[in-house]
């Protein structure tokens, strides 16, 4: 039962893939929608380096609607400001349970983030995984690369260009690979996803901080 | 007389004194991603000496203009940006 419990909470957990930290004092608020999975996610960044956050997902089987929470620390490790680019490595490490008729079951969530970018290039690269306590049940790996096909002034409309390797092991089951091209659209402090993989599986992103 | 010319003269450069504004030039380092730097200029736009903020990328400067016969401290500035998570370089006065 406690297997099926997180086989499920496996099938949809898809982590954001936004900035873990933000500016000082601000909120973001993020959202990834996929045919049959929902994740939304909350991070305020108490300092540039560091940022609590609070993730809920969501599974769609029908009329059932399955879900799991977790609280995260987001922590920024290392940053270098260039005069040419940016590049970041990120920590997430969180906690929480998923619900199946009252049942709980207590997870743990950990990420590594890498990524690197300047005004027309953008690499990312990162490791997640999930664990109970008995195992870990969630091996996950994701590289992105990104182009800008033109460069916007500050207060412009900005799109980007990203293509996306995915590869997912759960549990004991052969690992999943999925290719994904996306558009990526942000004005200001909006940002805009929209991609359709290989498979056929429409992905739908949104990050607002303020 | 001498009174009166320095009256005259007095008034005359009033009205240029009164309306005397200074801007600020800062250089920051990692300000790629428009999205991202949205945190420098709400920072300094919330300060009440601020009349105006812009960012230019491709350079990687901040430009400040403040109101009438205001600024702000170096250090504030420098605190801002590094707030926000960017390299603070250095910054320049000037009058408008």
């Amino acid at each position: 039962m406690n297997r099926l419990l997180v086989l499920w909470l496996l099938t949809f957990i898809e982590i954001s893939l936004a900035h873990p930290t933000s500016f000082k004092g601000s909120t973001g608020l993020m959202s990834q929608t996929t045919s049959k999975r929902d994740h939304y996610q909350v991070n305020y960044s108490h300092e540039y380096y560091l940022a609590t956050g609070a993730h809920l997902y969501q599974d769609r089987e029908g009329d059932d609607m399955r879900r799991a929470g977790f609280l995260s620390s987001n922590f920024l490790l290392f940053r270098e400001n260039s005069q040419r680019f940016q590049a970041n490595l990120y920590g997430i490490i969180g906690a929480g349970s998923s619900e199946l008729s009252g049942e709980k079951e207590t997870a743990g969530l950990y990420r590594i983030q890498a990524d690197i970018e300047d005004r027309k290039y953008y690499f990312l690269i990162n490791q997640t995984g999930i664990s109970t306590k008995k195992q870990r049940e969630l091996d996950q790996r994701t590289i992105r690369l990104g182009t800008a096909p033109y460069v916007g002034n500050f207060e412009d409309l900005h799109m980007w260009l990203i293509a996306e390797w995915q590869e997912s092991r759960r549990f004991a089951s052969k690992p999943r690979t999925e290719f994904t091209p996306i558009l990526r659209l942000f004005y200001q402090n909006v940002l805009l996803e929209i991609g359709r993989s290989v498979s056929g599986d429409m992905k739908f992103n949104t990050i607002i901080h303020f | 007389m001498f009174l009166k010319i320095m009256a005259f003269v007095w008034l005359f450069c009033l009205p240029f004194t009164a309306y005397s504004r200074t801007k600020s030039t800062v250089k920051v380092k990692g300000m790629v991603c428009a999205f991202c730097a949205q945190g420098v200029k709400k920072g300094l736009s919330k300060r009440p000496e601020v009349s105006r903020v812009s960012v230019d990328l491709d350079q990687m400067l901040v430009h400040i203009e403040y109101k009438d016969g205001k600024t702000l401290p170096e250090q504030t500035v420098k605190t801002i940006i590094e707030s926000s998570g960017f390299a603070y370089v250095g910054l320049n006065h000037e009058k408008l």
